[in-house]
């Protein structure tokens, strides 16, 4: 074998050194890598107790918890490996051991550090001897073998670091034992430090009804009441909290297991902080307006009967009127989107009246009033949505109905207040009908016509509006009383008012003099009700001479009335004179003279009203006089004249009397002017009394003359009369009455007992028998008046006729008749009757020849009425031509309005037969 | 009593047959509407007929032209409401005419009180 090349032979490191360096290095690892572990466990362990702890006392925010995780693992995870690469990769050779070794051991570092580098030399290039390379690394073999290596390792902290995760280890045992739940919390919050783990602590509150943001009425007091949890560990005996800033409030746990914090109302959005043993909490509070009502509107669907479109009702102030059978719907809006409502149907016992006053009488046969059973309460349907609440159908009957009404918006907050809804059950009222625009008790002429307005109203609709009479005669009559109606207009189902003018005339209607009952009449759309008719009004339809006594009752009072004032006047007078006589000119300008002429300016004036207030009466009594034909036109002229002269005292004269009256207090005056203008005054005065007596003379006569008339129509009346009483017993013996044969023979027949005759011609004799009564004391008054009469105005016909009538002994003869009639004889009442109402006729006839032949008085001369009369009687024709005509057109009207009523019934077309 | 008097119409028995009437009218009751309007409208023209003669007199007394004219022109118009009377028209056009004989016959009066 050859011998190797000196110059490429490598000089190995001597085995005692390499070994002690193996050695060495194995310790060095050993030590580093326990300290690595060690120190990335402690990490671990410390990062996990530090949480633990912080939790504890706040909760650690997560921020905080990541970077203590990342701090603690890091010294595990990055730490560890770098100390293991520096201390294990960092020293794998003899080179880098020598390093460490010169640290501790310089020289023989730097004699280790020769050798490693006497082990790689290149022979060929160095001219050094293997032997001596040899030598050398043997001496500093020898040299090392004298060291403990152990002691150049670097400073070794292992032991620290064991006892330090020792203590760490024993500490999460211990926390673990004592608080498990805390260390389980704070595992699960440090393991994962961005979730939502709640911080456990000891104290456990139960906010499951305090989220955040939590919404409080705003400006309210408010109260937090706060539980703990059953199965919180520490049970604190109070609690805190505070609203922002503000004052801390404490509360003692309560025996239900809970806080309550009441907090005074907050405007402001803020934080509530609790505290209660280890437990914080913060809970975002937001005070808000309460959620209330935009609108409020019920949908009232009325009864299919009505035919009325369904109504909308504001309901905002908690009430609704419905008609019972309606149906009702709710319909409301509110300022905040609502999460819940609640509403229940309650029905409500009938409302009594507080001021009746209860009749307690239990007796056996009085029971006490049924009260009747209410329906049971019933939740109602709502439906919320984004445009608020509606609510299903509410059937309203009978009964009213409460409906409170609760609600609850998305952010939690109740409303105001339980709103409390009022629905009250009416009924559909009647419909009211009355006649407006005249008086209660009228007197017509039968060719007269009356006008007025009728009136119907209703609480929905009106179906119709008409008039309604019945007729009944104040004396025996064969003929039926009036009766009938007419539409005057008909009404829709949204019509609740209806009038019409109403023009109504006897004639038209064939309405003879009568009494008549005429009422307004109106129905509405309620099935099964009937029409409803208003208080009538009394129209008297008088006969002329009927209108004629009328009228002469009126003419008496009103010259009664004038005669006063004339007294009035001249008591005035008399104290104006006085008051000229007992003052000289500078007396009357004395405060008390002047006060005293000041009262008779005021005596002058209500005198002169009086009289103004007569005329008026005077011209309405002079324009229905002139409708009546059978007032003569002598009586009409001086009717005129005394019209004519109280308009000219009301409006002239007596005004003139106190304006000098006035003028005579005139402070500006002088005494002279004073006493002039009383003088004036009281000369005027003179003249005025003077008319006015002269006008009570000629109203008497008028009265005079309207008496004399009235003795004709007085005769004709009971003329017509007695004709009356014949003409009904003629038809009674004609078969008009019952159809009863044998009745109809008794009739006939002598004279009928009581026991026999039919009970309908009972009622009739007793009829007749009563008018025959009346007639015969109305001829004995019609003879006296006569007598009077003619004693007062010697007119020789009026002496004739009174004669004619005592030597008739008509009173007598009447009275006869009325005890045929009272037996039943029926002929001879008949004829009697008759008799005498062609002799009564004879006489009116002869007194109204008399009247209108002899006006002028006998004797005259062919020149006629005087020019002024004429233009009287040319005047009086008109004016009664005119009312007349008036007359003729409102007939005309009537006629009309009962042919439109046809219409307005909807008439099918009818084929009228032929009257003619 | 309030109502002595609606007592009374209750008592004869009107509001009852009333109150029992059938919305539309009977045929008889028809009949007899119409009948009343026309026998009314006759009645009514004859009445008119009879005022127009009453003009006639009292054109005859007047002296005044003025006022003869107007009674006359008023006669004429009288003559008019008794031909629309007896055709039964009861209407606007004769209440017209109507009124304008009431304006001509004051017109008359005042032209004779001139």
């Amino acid at each position: 074998m050859p011998d190797p090349d000196p110059s490429t032979q490598l000089a190995p490191i001597p085995e005692g050194l390499k070994n002690q360096l193996a050695e060495f290095q194995g310790q060095l690892w050993r030590v580093k890598i326990i300290e690595a572990l060690l120190a990335g466990f402690f990490g671990l362990i410390g990062s996990f107790l530090l949480v633990f702890v912080i939790d504890r006392f706040v909760a650690t925010p997560p921020l905080a918890r990541l970077f203590i995780l990342l701090a603690g693992t890091s010294l595990f995870a990055v730490f560890a490996p770098l100390m293991i690469r520096r201390w294990v990769y960092g020293h794998k050779k003899e080179g880098q051991l020598a390093r460490l070794i010169a640290k501790k051991y310089p020289k023989l570092g730097d004699r280790l550090l020769g050798v490693v580098e006497l082990q790689n030399q290149d022979e060929s290039q160095k001219s050094l001897s293997p032997e001596l390379r040899e030598a050398a690394m043997a001496h500093v073999a020898r040299q090392a073998g004298k060291k403990d290596m152990a002691e150049a390792l670097p400073a070794s902290h292992y032991r620290k670091l064991a006892i330090g995760v020792g203590l760490a280890v024993l500490a999460v045992i211990a926390g673990f034992s004592i608080a498990p739940k805390a260390g389980a919390n704070a595992l699960k919050r440090w393991i994962m430090p961005l979730s939502d783990t709640e911080r456990y602590t000891f104290t456990q509150l139960d906010l499951s009804n305090l989220k955040s943001p939590y919404v409080v009425p705003y400006d309210e007091p408010f109260v937090i009441d706060i539980p703990l949890k059953k199965n919180s560990d520490e049970r604190p005996g109070s609690a805190k909290a505070r609203y922002g800033l503000q004052d801390w409030l404490a509360s003692d746990l309560s025996e239900h297991g809970s806080y309550r914090f009441e907090f005074a109302g907050q405007q402001a959005k803020d934080t509530l902080t609790l505290r209660a043993g280890d437990a914080i909490h913060r809970v975002r509070i937001e005070p808000e307006i309460r959620p209330d009502l935009a609108s409020f509107e019920a949908r009232v669907k009325l009864p299919a009967y009505l035919q009325l479109e369904p109504r909308l009702f504001d309901i905002r102030s908690g009430s609704l009127t419905a008609l019972a059978g309606s149906k009702v719907t709710l319909d409301g809006t509110f300022s905040r989107s609502l999460a819940k409502a609640v509403a229940t149907v309650t029905a409500l016992p009938a409302e009594t009246d507080p001021l009746a006053i209860p009749s307690f009488d239990f007796g056996e046969e009085n029971e006490l009033p049924e009260v009747p059973e209410l329906p049971e309460p019933y939740p109602l349907s709502l439906n919320i949505s984004d445009e608020g609440l509606q609510s299903g159908t509410i059937e309203l009957g009978d009964h009213n109905l409460e409906v409170p009404l609760f609600w609850t918006d998305v952010k939690g907050l109740d409303g105001p207040a339980t709103f409390q809804l009022k629905i009250r059950s009416a009924k559909d009222q009647a419909p009211v009908s009355y006649l407006q625009g005249i008086e209660r008790q009228v007197a017509i002429l039968e060719g007269e016509t009356i006008q007025f307005e009728v009136v119907g109203e209703d609480d929905f609709g009106l179906k119709e509006l008409g008039l309604i009479w019945q007729g009944e005669f104040k004396r025996p009559s064969a003929e039926d009383p009036a009766q009938g109606s007419l539409v005057l207009k008909t009404g829709a189902p949204d019509v609740t008012r209806l009038n019409e003018t109403a023009i109504f005339s006897p004639q038209t209607h064939g309405i003879k003099p009568q009494q008549l009952a005429l009422a307004a009449y109106t129905q509405d759309y309620l099935p099964g009700r009937e029409k409803v008719i208003s208080e009538p009004i009394t129209v008297y339809i008088l006969t002329p001479d009927e209108h004629a006594q009328l009228l002469k009752k009126r003419f008496d009072r009103l010259i009664s009335e004038l005669e006063d004032a004339a007294r009035r006047e001249q008591n005035n007078l008399d104290i104006n004179r006085r008051l000229d006589q007992q003052n000289k000119p500078e007396d009357l300008q004395k405060d008390e003279t002047r006060k005293e002429l000041a009262e008779q300016e005021d005596a002058e004036d209500q005198n002169a009203d009086k009289v103004k207030e007569l005329a008026k009466k005077m011209e309405e009594l002079f324009k229905d006089a002139a409708r009546n034909e059978s007032i003569d036109k002598d009586t009409m002229k001086k009717m005129s004249e005394t019209m004519q002269n109280l308009k000219e005292l009301g409006e002239q004269d007596l005004p003139e009397v106190e304006q000098k009256l006035q003028e005579s207090q005139d402070e500006k005056s002088t005494a002279k002017k004073s006493k002039n203008d009383l003088q004036e005054a009281i000369e005027k005065q003179k003249e005025a009394l003077k008319k006015m007596q002269e006008t009570i003379k000629k109203a008497n006569d008028a009265n005079d003359n309207f008496e004399a008339s009235t003795f004709v129509n007085r005769l004709k009346r009971a003329a017509s009369d007695e004709g009356n009483i014949s003409s009904t017993l003629a038809d009674a013996m004609q078969g008009k009455g019952p159809k009863n044969k044998k009745a109809q023979a008794l009739i006939l027949g002598t004279a009928p007992s009581r026991d026999d005759i039919d009970p309908v011609h009972e009622r009739l004799f007793e009829g007749l028998s009563a008018q025959q009564k009346t007639t015969t004391s109305d001829i004995r008054w019609i003879q006296e008046d006569l007598g009077r009469f003619y004693t007062r105005t010697q007119k020789a016909i009026h002496q004739e006729l009174f004669q004619e009538m005592k030597d008739s002994q008509i009173d007598l003869k009447l009275e006869d008749l009325q005890r045929r009639i009272d037996a039943y004889q029926s002929f001879l009442s008949a004829m009697e009757a008759k008799k005498r109402s062609e002799q009564l006729m004879a006489w009116a006839k002869k007194l109204e020849g008399d009247k209108s032949g002899g006006g002028g008085g006998g004797g005259e001369g062919g020149g006629g009425p005087a020019p002024s009369e004429k233009d009287f009687e040319f005047m009086l024709k008109v004016m009664r031509m005119v009312q007349k005509e008036q007359d003729i057109r409102a007939r005309t009207r009537s006629l009309e309005q009962l042919m439109r009523s046809v219409e307005l019934r909807k008439a099918a077309p009818i084929e009228l037969p032929d009257l003619k | 009593m309030k109502y002595p008097i609606l007592t009374s119409l209750l008592a004869m028995g009107l509001i009852a047959p009333l109150a029992a009437e059938e919305k539309k009218p009977t045929q008889a009751e028809k009949v007899k509407a119409m009948a009343k309007h026309q026998k009314g409208a006759e009645k009514l023209s004859l009445e008119q007929d009879d005022l127009s003669a009453d003009v006639q007199e009292l054109i005859d007394e007047q002296t005044n032209p003025k006022v003869i004219e107007l009674l006359a022109k008023v006669e004429t118009l009288m003559a008019e409401t008794v031909d629309e009377l007896e055709d039964q028209n009861t209407g606007g056009e004769t209440i017209a005419i109507q009124t304008e004989i009431i304006e001509k016959i004051y017109e008359a009066a005042k032209e004779k009180s001139q």
